[in-house]
């Protein structure tokens, strides 16, 4: 004779194991379907790659850079940058010729973080571009360390 | 005689076939949602018109075939009218959309 109590109590958690299974299943179809969709496009990388084009391009004309035009009126107006734009950039031009000279626009807080390690932390490009320096009608070699960081961190991570 | 236990069994079934129903449903839909999802198609949108404006130079005049509204405000890419995504872009020149004919016209000087 079957023992009614155990057969009832035992299909009962058949029920909850079968729930449970599909309960499990469920989140992990959610977990790998949201994970897949919510990849996020970081276009920071990019964009510093063509303010710095923009920057080395603006400035000198066939790699030759006058030092009038390298002031941070200049580097402003090369790279176009709107009013929002200066909390969100840094861009740090220093020029390395018998002297140097350097340009600075933006938060500058962010150059501290970069080469930090983590995901919300700016992104940073150090670029080195060998020029040639027109000063007083004479060229002579100059080096241009340029250092761009984007936050843009709500957008981006 | 009626079998109690038999319409139990029978309802819990019942009850179960429905329930993994729904839970298909709900994932078909939560998937074709996500696959085809208005929010990735704004972002995306908005950042290559954003890089576009970046990289663009003088006289280039830029036709875009997105479905998608978009609006420029200042140095922001707006795309989408309910939710709308926004990023901005740089560039020293003048930029003109024109949003009824999906065309963005970009000259010399501000």
């Amino acid at each position: 004779m079957k023992n009614k109590k155990a057969v009832l109590g035992g299909e009962t958690v058949m029920w909850i194991y079968r729930f449970l299974l599909i309960g499990i299943m469920l989140i992990g179809f959610i977990a790998v379907i949201s994970n897949f969709y919510s990849v996020k496009y970081d276009t920071r990388p990019a964009e510093s790659a063509l303010l710095a084009r923009r920057i080395i391009n603006c400035i000198s004309i066939n790699s030759i850079v006058e030092i009038k035009a390298f002031n941070s009126d200049k580097v402003s107006e090369c790279a176009g940058l709107g009013k929002e734009e200066t909390n969100e950039i840094y861009i740090d031009a220093l020029l390395n010729y018998s002297s140097s000279s350097r340009v600075a626009i933006g938060d500058f807080t962010l150059k501290a973080l970069c080469g930090s390690k983590g995901e919300y932390v700016p992104s940073c490009l150090n670029q080195k571009y060998y020029l040639l320096l027109k000063q007083n009608g004479n060229l002579e070699r100059a080096k241009l360390d340029l250092l761009i960081a984007i936050k843009k961190l709500e957008k981006n991570v | 005689m009626k079998n109690k236990r038999g319409q139990e069994l029978l309802l819990m079934h019942i009850f179960y076939i429905i329930f993994i129903v729904f839970i298909l449903v709900s994932l078909i839909y939560f998937t074709s949602n996500a696959a085809k999802g208005e929010g990735i198609k704004k972002r995306v949108g908005a950042k290559q018109i954003a890089l576009l404006l970046d990289a663009a130079q003088p006289e280039t005049i830029i036709i875009l075939s997105s479905d998608i509204p978009i609006k420029k405000e200042d140095n922001q890419i707006i795309a989408g009218k309910e939710n709308p995504f926004s990023y901005s872009f740089f560039s020293p020149f003048k930029i003109n959309l024109v949003a009824e004919e999906k065309r963005i016209e970009i000259s010399e000087k501000k």
